[in-house]
């Protein structure tokens, strides 16, 4: 029998970084997900249920012509609810696409926002509930953490395979 | 697909498959959220707050803006008053007739215009009442000359009569 030494082997992980490395290994995808997930159904519950103040919110980013902004009004938070529920609790593919799309808005919601800013908009992030304030330099850093979560999410599946 | 789960073998779907999915329920879910909440308001950005309702008091920043030329004086009072008397220069455009009217007009502007309202005294309504509703509209800017006709035309200064 062969005798020769297997690093890869996680019950030969010696050293407390290999360890730390592998529990982050396990963890990251799931964390990714619930992040992520947990973060858009949040945002999508608090403002499905006030269109009117969507649509201002959008018509602040003065991108859209005026006959779009109603109807995704409507259509945001509820992509924004179907894409949480997918990566929190999709089957992998559906997690895959989930992460696909939320990777997608968070870039249209960054360079929406980065537009604003350099037109010298007086606008409203409508980000997490309205009257949230202009986007500023957090608001960027938060949407690329999220938007490092969609990316592995979308490589890795956030996990098993055969999970649901 | 995944060659190493069984239960994918029968369905080889793409990303786009699921992708297609999660549009369509969001598609539907938005119809619902529309029959739920009610229509979303079209009329525009009540939240944007570079918009101006500015009350002025000032008889000579009236006279100054009489005399520019990209000024669009708007009285907002009953046609009757106005056809009896108005400020040089003004226009009829009654507070209850902003719903209707106020697209169209403010289509019509030039850019740069400036839109002036008044009413017959200072606590009459109506002028806020043509500013609000246009700036609800659209418009970005609207001043109010708060003590009205009455007083403009008490102090003797020009009016336009028929």
């Amino acid at each position: 029998m062969t005798t020769e030494p297997r690093p890869t082997n996680p019950t030969n992980l010696t050293t407390l970084g290999q360890r730390g490395r592998a529990f982050l290994g396990l963890i990251w995808p799931y964390a990714a997900r619930i992040l992520l997930g947990s973060a858009f159904i949040f945002a999508s519950v608090l403002k499905i249920g006030a269109p009117t103040e969507m649509a201002s919110t959008i018509a602040g980013y003065r991108l859209l012509p005026d006959v779009l902004t109603p109807i995704f009004a409507h259509f945001l938070p509820s992509l924004e609810f179907w894409v949480g529920l997918s990566i929190l609790i999709g089957s992998f593919h559906f997690r895959r696409a989930g992460a696909l799309l939320c990777a997608l808005m968070l870039v249209v919601f960054m360079l929406a926002a980065a537009q604003g800013l350099v037109r010298g908009l007086d606008f409203d992030c409508g980000c997490f509930g309205f009257e949230s304030g202009r986007p500023d330099f957090f608001f960027f850093v938060r949407d690329l953490v999220l938007l490092l979560a969609a990316i592995s999410v979308y490589r890795s599946g956030g996990g098993r395979k055969t999970s649901t | 697909m995944d060659s190493n789960s069984p239960s994918s073998a029968a369905s080889p779907r793409g990303l786009s498959f699921y992708l297609a999915v999660i549009l369509t329920l969001a598609l539907i879910s938005s119809g619902v959220s529309r029959l739920i909440f009610g229509p979303a308001d079209p009329s525009g950005p009540a939240l944007e707050t570079n918009l101006k309702l500015i009350f002025f008091e000032d008889f000579s920043l009236m006279e100054s803006l009489l005399s520019n030329p990209n000024t669009v004086l708007l009285d907002a009072r009953d046609p009757r008053l106005y056809a009896i008397g108005r400020l040089p220069g003004a226009v009829s455009f009654p507070a209850e007739d902003a719903p209707s009217r106020g697209q169209t007009f403010l289509r019509s502007l030039s850019a740069g215009a400036k839109i002036v309202a008044y009413c017959s005294e200072r606590f009459c309504p109506l002028a806020e009442e043509l500013a609000t509703s246009l700036l609800k509209q659209g418009a970005s800017e609207i001043l109010v000359f708060a003590p009205g006709y009455d007083a403009w035309s008490e102090s003797g200064r020009p009016v336009e009569r028929p």
